[in-house]
């Protein structure tokens, strides 16, 4: 008696893909994802040009922020000068535009909208010269308090309608 | 009807790992390499009005991070900003073949604490400018 021999066919249409392994690295992958995720602070910044390192005269009290012994400079007439006062604790109590006192004490509301509105007599006008503004800092001064003058400043548009960049520093009383 | 697996009884491991690609493809796309070069310990002031830096020169900005003690810190690795102000003006200017000691187009960020005294930030600033960095940007939150 023959025996067919019957060979086991396979179904065209199984095809064992053993999933295991390749789950196994995605969740390799998942792990090194989730243990590197650090969600970034929501950030800005305040954006400004530096002027070419040039002592700037303050014209009211003809100070020079040059470091040698030179000669001071003459006068740069499109240069605003802001005066930053603080206290001890470096908290601002002053600030001068000019020379001339502007405000004192904390810096409110109201004194925000007042140093804007003078800020914009010298700058907003029709052909006003100025294009810069020197902020004249005590040394002691927090980064917070000079950061909300700043802003202000920023917030100023020049005679031509673009917004105010240009901005410098100097150390009150420093070298 | 057959259920979720298979003839022999091993679950069906496909829709699992459908979820899990789903979620790598999540955490890849979020991924922030950034906040490698911010020192997140500092506290920024908050002001509303400051808006994210819009560059797209050549170079990467450079991001310094002041602390209220007045180190400063680039990647982590604490720097004196004469020093390391002077040494990548050098660079940027091999770089981008510039010659002279004009203006560089590489944006400087600082990133400082909300207590430190303005003189700290001054040398910052005055190092800057020595060296011909004059795109300048101070860091500040959004919100709190």
């Amino acid at each position: 008696m023959s025996r067919r021999h019957k060979k086991k066919h396979r179904d065209q249409g199984d095809v064992e893909l053993n999933l295991a392994a390749m789950l196994d690295m995605a969740f390799q992958l998942l792990t090194f994802f989730i243990l590197t995720f650090k969600p970034a602070p929501v950030e800005g910044q305040l954006v400004m040009q530096l002027p070419p390192p040039v002592a700037q005269t303050n014209v009211a009290t003809n100070q020079s922020s040059s470091k040698n012994n030179e000669e001071p400079p003459p006068p740069a007439f499109d240069v605003v000068h802001l005066n930053l006062l603080s206290d001890a604790n470096g908290t601002l109590r002053e600030i001068q535009l000019e020379g001339q006192p502007v405000m004192k004490g904390q810096l409110t509301d109201a004194a925000k909208g007042l140093i804007k509105s003078r800020l914009n007599d010298l700058f907003g006008i029709a052909g006003s010269p100025y294009s810069q503004v020197q902020l004249n800092i005590e040394r002691d001064l927090r980064y917070e308090e000079m950061m909300a003058v700043i802003n202000l400043c920023m917030q100023q548009k020049l005679a031509n309608g673009e917004n105010l960049t240009k901005i410098s520093f100097s150390e009150l009383g420093g070298p | 009807m057959s259920g979720g697996g298979n003839k022999d009884g091993s679950p069906d491991l496909t829709p699992m790992l459908d979820m899990v690609f789903q979620l790598v493809t999540f955490f890849m796309l979020v991924i922030n390499f950034k906040a490698a070069s911010m020192d997140l310990t500092l506290k920024l002031p908050v002001l509303g009005s400051a808006r994210p830096l819009e560059y797209h020169g050549e170079t990467e900005p450079i991001l310094i991070n002041v602390d209220n003690t007045g180190r400063m810190r680039v990647y982590g690795n604490e720097i004196d900003p004469e020093t390391f102000f002077r040494r990548e003006a050098s660079l940027l200017r091999t770089r981008l073949r510039l010659e002279g000691a004009g203006e560089l187009p590489t944006p400087v960020i600082v990133r400082a604490d909300r207590g430190v005294p303005f003189y700290l930030l001054n040398t910052v600033m005055k190092a800057c400018q020595d060296q011909g960095f004059r795109h300048f940007a101070l860091s500040a939150m959004t919100g709190e």
